[in-house]
């Protein structure tokens, strides 16, 4: 774990900071947390399992009062676990929409109509894509892909106008 | 690693989003097409140069992409302190799939880059002092200002970065302890399984 810690200390400094490291006496900084059980991180991912078998997707604060939403997981955090555990990483040509057997034959549940705007499923251009930067013959591992496009600060003086 | 672009600002600001009355209304999309040549994507130099880099594509419309390093060999990779990864230690069940198999360092770590910078900010945090870098996290940020009834007036402050952080540390800890067990199992109980036991699963293999 603390090998992971320093290789995103290495690629994110400030962000792993405010993630990873605990304020210690004065202006020590302590990198890590307590290593939890087994049986802790487990029982963690069973309940993200029930947060989209039962509780759905979000991807908006909107509804954010509503019951259950506060369970719900977050789109950008439903595409990360797919790195971190198979059930959260669909079959490759899923629909986003058919009970599938990779997920108990359950629905995934999207709370908010634009979530197709965040995520979608590879397709056969990505990987012709990522075959030739990656120079490997296969398909990648992953199944989803993330549409998000990068985003900078604007300049000073040009924020947005629902903080005003 | 994080790499810079240009200013990409949001140009869609029709934002505005709602909750799913019918799956059928609105479901069908195009295939964004990754159309970009990752040599000339200009990339910022960053500090480390013992890891072989390559682009993860995990991002599609990331132009230049996320640069993570070379996805074919976990047990090469070694920290900045020296310290390599105790991959495969022990074994919860050795018939079930590997991680390493199941994962590139490449797209893992493409993925952890993208995690810490993904964290959820309240509207009244200045653009200028926004952590994101992606518009469409902006997009869900701008959501938590309180419009037309569709977000409540007050969203507590527990709801933006600690959640965040609980799941970025979760993630770290679900990693690791999937390498020391060289681990890709779908199991099915919330307790841990004892290394060498026959443990259940929902499903056998995870590959897609």
């Amino acid at each position: 774990m603390t090998l992971l810690i320093d290789i995103c200390k290495d690629i994110n400094p400030s962000g792993a900071r405010t993630l990873f490291a605990e304020r210690a006496r004065g202006a020590n900084v302590e990198w890590g947390w307590e290593v939890p059980k087994l049986s802790t991180l487990f029982a963690k991912v069973v309940t993200k399992k029930s947060s989209i078998n039962k509780c759905g997707i979000r991807s908006s604060w909107y509804g954010a009062d509503t019951k259950g939403h506060d369970k719900a997981m977050w789109i950008h955090h439903f595409f990360i676990m797919q790195f971190v555990h198979p059930y959260f990483r669909p079959p490759r040509n899923w629909d986003f929409k058919t009970p599938h057997e990779h997920f108990k034959h359950c629905h995934i549940k999207f709370l908010h109509k634009k979530w197709y705007r965040f995520i979608k499923m590879i397709g056969n251009k990505d990987i012709r894509y990522y075959q030739t930067v990656a120079g490997m013959k296969g398909s990648p591992k992953y199944t989803l892909l993330w549409l998000g496009e990068r985003w900078c600060t604007p300049e000073a003086g040009t924020q947005f106008e629902d903080n005003n | 690693m994080v790499v810079s672009d240009a200013g990409r600002e949001l140009k869609d600001e029709s934002s505005e989003d709602g909750y799913v009355e019918s799956t059928d209304e609105d479901d069908s999309y195009v295939d964004a097409e990754p159309g970009i040549n990752a040599e000339e994507a200009a990339v910022d130099e960053v500090t480390v140069n013992f890891y072989s880099r390559r682009d993860s594509l995990i991002c599609c419309n990331y132009h230049p992409p996320v640069v993570a390093f070379d996805g074919r060999d976990w047990p090469a990779i070694k920290s900045p302190s020296g310290k390599f990864f105790a991959i495969g230690v022990d074994s919860f069940d050795k018939t079930a799939a590997y991680y390493t198999k199941n994962n590139t360092p490449a797209d893992v770590f493409g993925a952890l880059t993208f995690m810490m910078s993904a964290s959820l900010e309240h509207h009244s945090v200045a653009d200028n002092n926004s952590s994101l870098i992606d518009a469409l996290l902006v997009k869900i940020k701008r959501s938590s200002f309180p419009k037309d009834n569709r977000t409540p007036d007050f969203i507590h402050s527990n709801s933006f970065s600690k959640p965040h952080k609980m799941f970025c540390r979760f993630v770290i800890e679900y990693i690791a302890m999937s390498l020391y067990f060289d681990y890709w199992g779908g199991h099915s109980a919330s307790g841990g399984p004892s290394p060498y036991n026959v443990v259940s699963f929902f499903f056998r293999s995870a590959s897609p």
